[in-house]
């Protein structure tokens, strides 16, 4: 991350998600995964995802297809507040088709990681958007699988907090 | 370059549990979980991966291990794991290149061999364990039937003497 002024971004900060919230959400999915994956060595099935017990989380929450299209995974469901991320609807649209600086597009720059270390992946960082504002985020992506040995889909999750000036 | 490899002592060994690439998110996550009380170690590894290279420096930042009730000890004892691989070096050649390989089958990596290797090590393991263990039980009892029979023979030598001796006195 760049070296800010001591303070600045606190001054300018617009959200008002509490500090280091972003992260604590990203690890309570995490938890929330193992829960259900229980003791087994394998990955959980969507079919064991229940929004309803995620009721804070899952609104930052978006799944993946990926069985058979690793290589530009499909875009399944969408929770509300990071739906608002992308302009139009984005349910049904492929990973190559959300382009560059976005919530989304950000998160899913690790999806190759994910394979390849068949394990939970977190990443943190920045983008600036088209306008200037610098988003700091924190995402997490947790493989999903029917059989529990392959990767069918992704459960993963963002959140952010925009700041602006530099 | 670095990231930060959590792992979980489970089922006699070291496991991938996730990936991080801040730090304090790993060590935060890693406090939560030992708190948690579900596995019987947590660590947290440092990758630094050197430019130009494909190597990197892996050091443990982080290492809770619980009591374990160890009756081989050797191979399934988390801590002497920890120590033997604090400060090794790693070839990673297919971690870094991972991150540009895009399309064609998503074939495991070092990461899901090292994650079987590490399921028929895990076996192995613990069939070695309790080879090792039934030897040394049968090595105690065999010490036990010499000194027995060391006894027995010396309370016989004794025994026949004693009645040779009073065969004498009649």
């Amino acid at each position: 991350m760049e070296n800010n002024p001591e303070g600045l971004d606190r001054a300018v900060v617009q959200k008002d998600m509490p500090e280091g919230m972003e992260r604590r959400l990203v690890l309570r999915l995490l938890g929330y995964w193992r829960d259900i994956r229980g003791d087994d060595d394998g990955f959980p099935t969507f079919a064991d995802v229940n929004p309803a017990m995620i009721p804070d989380l899952w609104p930052y929450c978006f799944v993946l297809e990926t069985i058979g299209i690793e290589h530009d995974p499909i875009f399944r469901a969408v929770g509300d507040e990071i739906a608002k991320y992308f302009p139009g609807v984005i349910v049904g649209r492929r990973v190559s088709e959300i382009g560059k600086k976005s919530l989304f597009s950000v998160t899913v720059d690790y999806l190759d990681q994910v394979f390849d270390k068949r394990a939970p992946i977190s990443h943190g960082g920045e983008f600036y958007q088209d306008d200037g504002t610098k988003v700091l985020y924190r995402s997490i992506i947790l493989p999903m699988s029917d059989d529990g040995e392959t990767i069918s889909g992704l459960l993963c999750a963002a959140n952010c907090r925009e700041t602006k000036g530099e | 370059m670095q990231s930060f490899e959590l792992q979980v002592y489970k089922g006699g060994k070291w496991e991938f549990d996730s990936y991080f690439d801040d730090r304090e998110t790993a060590l935060f996550e890693a406090t939560r979980l030992h708190e948690y009380n579900r596995y019987n170690g947590i660590r947290v590894l440092e990758e630094v991966f050197r430019d130009n290279s494909d190597t990197s420096d892996c050091s443990v930042i982080f290492s809770r291990l619980r009591k374990i009730e160890n009756k081989g000890g050797g191979v399934g004892d988390p801590r002497t794991q920890a120590s033997r691989e604090a400060h090794r070096k790693t070839v990673r050649e297919g971690s870094k290149s991972g991150q540009e390989q895009k399309g064609g089958s998503r074939k495991s990596s070092k990461t899901k061999s090292s994650k079987t290797k590490s399921r028929k090590t895990g076996k192995a393991g613990s069939a070695a364990k309790s080879r090792r263990s039934s030897g040394s039980k049968s090595n105690a009892s065999l010490k036990m039937l010499l000194i027995m029979a060391v006894v027995i023979l010396v309370v016989g030598v004794g025994a026949m003497v004693g009645l040779r001796f009073m065969a004498d006195l009649m």
